[in-house]
């Protein structure tokens, strides 16, 4: 019974405390004194923005108000209950990610002093960019495909693809960057068993370019051997892609704001040209017959 | 005690030479990068009696005329003509004024966007004929010699297929006609590698990705120790000409139009329609056996972008019986810039021409 009473007071307190911030808030954005500056009378130096001001106070207030009566108030906390446990839980998932993709990152700082096969590219660790390949299109790529609404929805889909495409292709940059990385690692590793043997033997030479040569030659036959390699063509062909889809979609949205200014967009200008194109066909065969 | 393996004190006392050796030769190449450097390139002098569009047509005129049939060279569209005229003493086109032959070369230009709808056929029946009908009528003749570099080379086997009777004689060099083959990097990454969708979201094919590209084909060498050795030398005035003539001329690349790139990579690189006589322009078939001029067809054997496997068919294909295939011992690029290539290159050229001058 006592809890009880506690609530009923916390749940009229809170009402009250709500309708007074309001007021605080309505009374800084009222108009001032008739003798002063726009910018000293107004609550932002705008009079317009004032009552854009205003009238979104008055809305969120009449949202709030039925929130925090005193019969509504107990549901409202539970309903932010429930913001806070969904905020959590893709906290969670974020962090999930974040954590697995760390720790294939230590799997791989553990392997890199292990040997690596020299002139063969079947062993490389495409592990990392998988990972972070799933983690993208299980938790973040979904951000970007939820559906857009309202007068604008067009636009905003464009943008999001723009966003979804320049992360993938970021992904597959990382990925290519990384294969091209590969030989150099795998022909420090030859250069250096070949120059332990050296020392071994006692032949270690002073010219300096002597060994340079040696370490390009070798570096030369890892790129060989990799540009040849089926996965590497796979690498290059899934950056061009993506590449080309980011490009598009950035064009895309490219193009939206260019048809607000006066500026002719690529896809105006393509459709000028292949009538040029056509016309000056049409002209040239006619000249040709004529000349005939 | 025993013997240490490594001598450190020599090692240190060679890096400490080296060293002094570096700073000198920075000083020097201060003063050579400073100072009044030649180079120029495509300095023979040329007129241009012929324009269409962007392209158009440079006439080299030697000082003494020994040859009745003039010569039109028409390189590909990927990089310049002018690497046929790089410098002096590294000139095709010099080394042909030098044996009386009068020179014609199309320069392609720059296309830009509004070039993207330009196909294979514009080039082959529009241009090239148009340039080959201009020379005809100007020197009054039937036919002319028709040299094909490259790309430009595949052009003019499509345009002796199509136009036989205005042509006296072929000279094909580092020619790609049959591309069913996985010997070049660039075979491999054409036929698998979805290069028409990335042209097209540019507009063309951008003269950008393709040297990027090529640079890829080597990276160890192009992108490394190319420059490891101009630092090495660029205390050397000649050697850093050469080179900066050099770097000028692979980094002066036009973009290629679409529709063209477009219909390249997929009839030759992906089908591989050249060779079998199966390629079409504008309705047009392109009928190898219809080539019944003289050739000579010239390849590299250690060229990596048109391997021997890509140049060496034709001469089995064309209806001609009076044929000549020859490989020599250097690259793409060599056959045009190596001295010692120079020697045979061009006269080779010029005398297989005169046996056959109407």
């Amino acid at each position: 019974m006592k809890q009880s009473d506690s609530d009923k007071n916390f749940n009229i307190n809170m009402h009250e405390w709500m309708q007074s911030a309001f007021n605080v808030w309505k009374q800084m954005a009222q108009p001032g004194d008739q003798g002063k500056t726009q910018a000293e009378t107004t609550f932002t130096g705008s009079k317009k923005t004032d009552q854009f001001f205003m009238s979104s106070l008055n809305m969120f207030q009449l949202a709030c108000a039925n929130m925090f009566t005193p019969e509504n108030i107990d549901a409202t906390i539970q309903k932010s209950d429930a913001i806070t446990s969904a905020t959590l839980e893709i906290m969670q998932h974020m962090t999930e990610g974040v954590m697995e993709m760390q720790n294939s990152w230590i799997e791989r700082m553990v392997r890199i002093g292990k040997e690596t096969k020299a002139y063969s590219f079947d062993d490389m660790d495409k592990e990392m960019f998988t990972t972070w390949k799933n983690i993208y299109e299980k938790e973040i790529q979904q951000f970007f495909q939820i559906p857009t609404l309202g007068l604008f929805r067009f636009y905003q889909e464009r943008i999001n693809v723009a966003i979804d495409k320049q992360n993938i292709f970021s992904e597959a940059l990382s990925e290519f960057m990384y294969t091209l990385f590969v030989p150099v690692e795998k022909s420090a590793a030859v250069f250096q068993k070949e120059l332990e043997e050296k020392i071994a033997r006692g032949e270690l030479s002073n010219n300096l370019k002597e060994y340079y040569n040696r370490w390009i030659r070798i570096l030369e036959g890892h790129f060989m051997s990799l540009l040849k390699s089926e996965e590497y063509t796979e690498v290059l062909n899934r950056t061009i892609s993506s590449y080309t889809q980011f490009k598009k979609a950035k064009d895309d949205v490219l193009t939206d704001f260019l048809q607000h200014i006066p500026v002719p967009t690529n896809k105006e200008m393509d459709e000028l040209y292949k009538e040029i194109y056509e016309l000056k066909q049409k002209v040239k065969s006619l000249q040709k017959s004529v000349n005939n | 005690m025993s013997k240490p393996t490594i001598d450190v004190d020599l090692i240190l006392k060679t890096v400490t030479e080296n060293t002094e050796r570096t700073k000198v030769r920075v000083q020097k190449a201060t003063e050579v990068l400073m100072d009044s450097l030649d180079v120029d390139i495509a300095q023979t002098p040329y007129e241009v009696p012929y324009k269409e569009d962007r392209v158009q047509l440079k006439h080299y005129r030697p000082e003494h005329i020994k040859y009745k049939t003039p010569l039109l060279i028409i390189y590909a569209l990927i990089n310049r003509e002018t690497m046929l005229d790089l410098q002096p003493g590294r000139s095709v086109v010099q080394s042909f004024l030098e044996r009386g032959i009068e020179v014609y070369m199309i320069d392609w230009g720059y296309p830009t966007r509004k070039d993207r709808f330009v196909t294979i056929d514009d080039h082959v029946n529009g241009y090239i004929d148009n340039i080959v009908d201009f020379i005809r009528n100007k020197h009054q003749i039937e036919k002319i010699n028709l040299m094909g570099i490259c790309m430009g080379g595949a052009f003019c086997v499509m345009y002796s297929s199509l136009h036989p009777k205005k042509i006296n004689a072929l000279v094909t060099s580092v020619t790609p006609t049959n591309f069913d083959t996985d010997k070049g990097l660039l075979h491999i990454w054409m036929k698998r590698l979805n290069m028409a969708d990335l042209a097209d979201c540019y507009g063309n094919m951008p003269a950008d990705v393709m040297n990027f590209g090529f640079l890829l084909l080597n990276p160890a060498r192009l992108m490394l120790d190319k420059y490891v050795s101009f630092f090495e030398n660029m205390d050397n005035k000649p050697f850093v000409e050469n080179f900066v003539r050099m770097e000028k001329w692979i980094f002066d690349s036009p973009d290629i139009p679409l529709a063209t790139f477009r219909q390249f990579i997929t009839d030759c690189y992906q089908k591989n329609l050249l060779i079998k006589s199966q390629l079409e322009l504008a309705g047009k078939r392109v009928e190898l056996k219809n080539i019944t001029m003289p050739l000579i067809n010239f390849y590299g054997k250690f060229d990596h972008l048109v391997p021997p496997e890509a140049a060496n068919q034709l001469v089995q294909h064309v209806g001609s019986t009076d044929t000549e295939d020859i490989c020599l011992s250097t690259g793409h690029i060599g056959i045009y810039v190596s001295s010692k290539i120079q020697k045979e290159f061009v006269p080779r050229i010029a005398s297989w021409l005169k046996e056959r001058d109407e």
